[in-house]
């Protein structure tokens, strides 16, 4: 009995000093980072309309101004082109008002919406053309709907510049062509704008 | 030999599990790339209501009167297609003194106004013009000039007057019957 308790405290002394001596040659390896990460906002906005114009005959009407929406990322307008020839058209500036450059997405830069059918590609009325031009851009709007955005795609951090947003009711047209009724478009065109990488 | 084969199941299982732990690491790794990407986009609107007036072009001849038949008269003066746009007559003059005149309203009853771009006489030969007079005048006489307007809802009389000319030399006048298709044209477009 007293020879066991002799191996038993003898076995625990070895594995101590056995855990002493590792420890006695170990080192702990430590890399202490700061990093500060900087503050950065991505904001492109709409950020006001100017020269809004309707031209045309005696029943065009704006019947409620272009008018940007609170969150500052939609316009909304109402107008009536009342007979071949009218058209309307106003300034649109957008501004990227955070720090991080944009660019129009490159696979859907811009989107049109109401000019057609649901559902086809056959135009409501081929007799009104709407085009969305930078100006400071090359353009031949010879289509319905046209833009020249993608020439320029990028909007840099904290820059401003316009685009012009026309309606058109072509007065190039047969009398087989004329409406028998009124007829209301409800239009939406969305830019999409991404990070530019 | 069972216990070995009893420790690879049990390996096997604790593989998998750490396998499944980093396939959903990964889905939310990518969840979490997206979130992000998107939350560096914005979609600028611009939404329109726009409404098309509806358009009517419609100007066509209306309200035929005879003024003068004195002459062997045909078929008189009127309007013979659905669309008002064309009248006809079929006369015979005889005598030197014989004449046909009728007058016709030109109206705007569409939406739109009207220009005259061209308006243009014929059927008469340079022989024929030595004995005829074939002319068409507003109707106090005045020459009709193209650019004239025609507004919507309004209307212009036509004076149409075919008679012999009254300077005539023997020399002029036909030797044989003729016949003649006489036509006067006007083309209205939007103004």
């Amino acid at each position: 009995m007293k020879r066991t308790s002799k191996y038993f405290v003898l076995g625990i002394l070895l594995v101590m000093g056995i855990s002493l001596g590792y420890a006695l040659i170990s080192s702990t390896l430590t890399i202490n980072g700061t990093a500060s990460v900087k503050s950065n906002t991505f904001s492109v906005i709409w950020s006001k309309v100017e020269d809004e114009t309707i031209t045309g005959s005696v029943g065009k009407e704006i019947i409620s101004p272009a008018t940007i929406s609170a969150d500052k990322t939609t316009i909304n307008f109402s107008v009536k082109l009342d007979k071949p020839g009218d058209a309307y058209q106003f300034k649109a500036y957008r501004k990227n008002a955070g720090s991080i450059d944009a660019t129009l997405d490159s696979t859907n830069p811009v989107e049109v919406i109401g000019m057609y059918d649901l559902g086809t590609t056959t135009l409501k009325y081929d007799k009104i053309f709407l085009s969305i031009l930078d100006p400071t851009q090359t353009s031949n709007p010879n289509t319905n709907i046209y833009h020249n955005l993608t020439l320029a795609p990028d909007l840099l951090a904290n820059k401003e510049n316009y685009v012009v947003v026309k309606l058109e009711y072509t007065d190039d047209l047969e009398a087989s062509d004329l409406l028998a009724e009124d007829l209301t478009l409800d239009l939406s065109i969305k830019l999409n704008y991404v990070q530019k990488k | 030999m069972q216990k070995n084969t009893e420790e690879k199941i049990k390996y096997r299982k604790i593989q998998r599990r750490k396998h499944t732990t980093f396939v959903l690491f990964l889905v939310v790794l990518l969840v979490l790339i997206t979130i992000g990407y998107a939350s560096l986009a914005t979609v600028l609107n611009i939404n329109g209501n726009t409404t098309i007036g509806k358009v009517e072009w419609n100007i066509h001849f209306q309200n035929v009167q005879i003024v003068d038949n004195n002459c062997n008269i045909v078929s008189g003066a009127q309007i013979v297609d659905a669309e008002q746009t064309k009248v006809e007559y079929t006369i015979k003059l005889e005598d030197l003194d014989e004449r046909y005149e009728f007058t016709v309203d030109v109206v705007n009853t569409g939406t739109l106004d009207g220009i005259l771009e061209s308006a243009i006489l014929g059927g008469l030969s340079t022989e024929a013009r030595k004995y005829l007079n074939y002319t068409v005048t507003y109707a106090d006489g005045s020459a009709i000039t193209n650019g004239a307007e025609l507004k919507h809802g309004e209307h212009v009389t036509l004076r149409v007057i075919v008679e012999f000319r009254d300077d005539l030399t023997k020399d002029d006048l036909p030797t044989e019957e003729e016949t003649f298709t006489l036509t006067y044209q006007m083309k209205y477009i939007q103004k």
